[in-house]
């Protein structure tokens, strides 16, 4: 084991020199903003999709736009709207008049990736679809099953601060996705570069570092990460926690209604196995774990009316399970 | 015609006597409850059942076993639980004695109250936590799961502040007298030739001088080969003395966690050999994997200095414990 650990050290960080590659041309683009581009690789590493919640105007789709070239792969923004229907994305059958017959019309979706820009402006039929062919990787139009191309991301916004006349995603759909992020503004140096870049008019080129075979490779290896058991116990606990607190020494049972589902066990390994091969090794450490666990949490902790009243958020409450926690 | 060893002798203990019958006249008697589990017995006390109101006075818990001081990883206690008295510092030592060829170790928490109303006030009952060294199945060294000991509460009363300052003549009695006997005690003691029987050597050990004792009590793992182990232990001893030094709860806190507490104790570049141990200790435990010996002979002994470093830096850290538990 010792034997193959250290040659899978070594691959992983030989495989792994372009991540540094990706987000030195990203940071050509955007400035500050690196937790978001972390997680969109992490997402893309492991295969998870993400929702992120943050004000218009923080690069969000800018930051995928540049991503998609910097990694050659399709990219299409969708504006979700309240008269948004399910075949704007999916696709549908159109009528050939010459030949007299259907053929299907494939929709945007069928990309790598997709950003699915306010998705809870949109009916909950519209969700349905882009949820259901996030989670079955392909869609049926008429009566044929149509696969996703791999590496198949999507990334969904929500705007934190107009919520009339919206959908919010019922908490079930939103266990989805793998990540939920939440960004804020760059700082003031950090504006005050985006002033500088963004207002001469030219347009920022990046360079292609790699392409689709390469990503699916990638994806791979992170699939081969070590992960060792007491890291293992370490997610199980920390979930079971989100479940019991109380057996694990925390008062919070009257704050959590429902902890985390056997989903955030699943994903809280991938996404730790991505982190590590971001950071160019082959095994998994608690760090890998406690960095990614919030992301992979936040949004499915369902908490109670006394943790409302006292104003009490998921992140808290998660924060003190970390704490308490022991680490291996 | 008596010899000067055993004239010294007597004079010490007349002043020593002495100097206990000038001091103690007058004072009201000391209070303790002490619980006891197996291998260890925790006591919680007092010197006076007495005491004025606005005067701090010092209250004890003494955590006490017979073995190794790795025998048990001690959590400090929680916050006191106090009626009528505030907390205005606590501190925190550790006590080693010999007794007939075993270890006696003493983990004592000080803390200094003052006494706000008049009356009756309580010191709620002291919890102590802990987990105790054992075998696990394959044999192999391993902790006991969580187990608890608390005191009985005490009750004391609390008079009137004193109105007029008075000289403490008892009080500056005594301490002459201890002075000029302990004195008298060590010259005696220099002065003895032959070798009797064992005696009680009280060395107070300070939290860093535990760790590093215990960083070089495990290398014998490193000359055997059991390179797991001793990241293991010294990880543990790590994570233990930094809870001594910080008051906080080390068991939640991931290595990153743990160099961002530190910042404003550790220089930089102290700050780097720890992240670097803990790096080694992950790729130990955690890939399986191990750098060369001397390599790791190299990270220890950056590590042994970075501590001494920390203690130079700031001496005789005792943080408000009561502060530093509470979440």
């Amino acid at each position: 084991m010792n034997v193959d650990i250290k040659q899978l050290n070594e691959r992983i960080h030989q495989e792994s020199a372009f991540v540094d590659t990706i987000l030195s041309e990203i940071g050509k683009v955007i400035v500050g903003q690196n937790y978001m581009v972390e997680r969109l690789l992490i997402g893309l590493l492991s295969n998870g999709h993400i929702l992120i919640e943050g004000v218009p105007g923080l690069a969000k789709t800018l930051s995928v736009k540049t991503l998609s070239d910097i990694t050659d792969l399709r990219f299409q923004r969708l504006q979700f709207t309240p008269d948004l229907l399910p075949a704007d994305l999916v696709g549908t059958m159109i009528y050939n008049q010459k030949e007299g017959t259907f053929v299907p019309k494939k929709g945007p979706i069928f990309t790598n990736l997709v950003l699915a820009d306010e998705i809870n402006r949109a009916p909950a039929k519209v969700q349905s679809a882009l949820l259901e062919s996030m989670q079955e990787r392909q869609v049926t139009i008429g009566d044929t099953s149509y696969p996703l191309d791999e590496p198949f991301l999507v990334m969904a916004t929500q705007n934190p601060i107009e919520q009339e006349g919206t959908y919010p995603l019922p908490e079930a759909q939103v266990d989805r996705f793998m990540l939920k992020l939440r960004i804020n503004y760059p700082n003031k140096k950090e504006e005050r570069s985006i002033l500088d870049r963004m207002t001469t008019g030219h347009k920022i080129e990046v360079n292609r570092v790699i392409n689709k075979s390469d990503v699916l490779r990638a994806r791979a290896l992170v699939n081969d990460i070590y992960i060792d058991d007491k890291i293992k116990d370490y997610i199980v606990d920390l979930v079971f926690a989100t479940r019991n607190p109380e057996k694990y020494g925390l008062k919070i049972s009257e704050l959590i209604q429902y902890g985390a589902s056997p989903r955030a066990t699943i994903y809280l390994t991938t996404a730790a196995k991505a982190h590590a091969f971001l950071k160019r090794r082959g095994y998994v450490t608690p760090e890998d774990v406690k960095t990614i666990g919030k992301d992979i949490l936040r949004h499915r902790l369902i908490l109670t009316y006394e943790a409302e009243a006292e104003d009490l958020t998921s992140e808290e409450l998660i924060q003190q399970i970390f704490d308490k926690v022991e680490v291996p | 015609m008596l010899n000067k060893p055993v004239k010294f002798r007597r004079l010490f203990l007349l002043i020593a006597v002495l100097s206990v019958v000038l001091g103690t006249s007058g004072r009201s008697n000391a209070q303790e409850t002490t619980e006891k589990a197996t291998d260890i017995s925790v006591r919680a006390k007092l010197d006076k059942t007495e005491y004025h109101c606005a005067v701090p006075f010092e209250f004890q818990v003494e955590i006490v076993w017979f073995g190794e001081p790795g025998d048990f990883d001690i959590e400090p206690p929680q916050k006191l639980d106090l009626n009528g008295l505030e907390l205005l510092q606590s501190s925190a030592a550790n006590e080693t004695t010999t007794s007939e060829g075993r270890y006696r170790v003493i983990r004592r928490y000080s803390y200094v109250l003052l006494p706000v109303l008049t009356g009756v006030a309580t010191i709620g009952q002291v919890q102590i936590h802990y987990k105790q060294k054992t075998l696990d199945e394959e044999g192999k060294p391993a902790f006991s799961e969580r187990l608890g000991l608390a005191t009985s509460p005490l009750t004391l009363s609390i008079l009137p502040q004193p109105k007029r300052l008075r000289v403490p003549w008892k009080s500056l009695g005594l301490m002459a007298g201890f002075i000029v006997s302990g004195a008298l005690f060590f010259f005696f003691l220099r002065r003895r030739r032959t070798m009797e029987r064992p005696v009680d050597a009280v060395v107070e050990l300070s939290a860093e001088q535990q760790f590093l004792d215990n960083l070089q009590g495990e290398e014998h793992l490193l000359v055997e080969g059991e390179i797991r182990e001793f990241f293991v232990r010294t990880e543990r001893a790590l994570l233990t003395f930094l809870r001594q030094r910080t008051g906080l709860d080390m068991s939640g806190k991931s290595a990153a966690d743990i160099s961002e507490l530190l910042a404003d104790r550790m220089t930089e570049e102290d700050r780097k050999v720890l992240e670097h141990y803990f790096e080694t200790t992950h790729l130990v435990k955690f890939a399986g994997q191990h750098p060369e010996r001397e390599e790791i002979e190299r990270i220890v002994r950056s590590l042994g200095r970075s501590v001494k470093n920390m203690e130079k830096s700031h001496p005789d850290a005792s943080a408000d414990k009561s502060q530093a538990t509470t979440r």
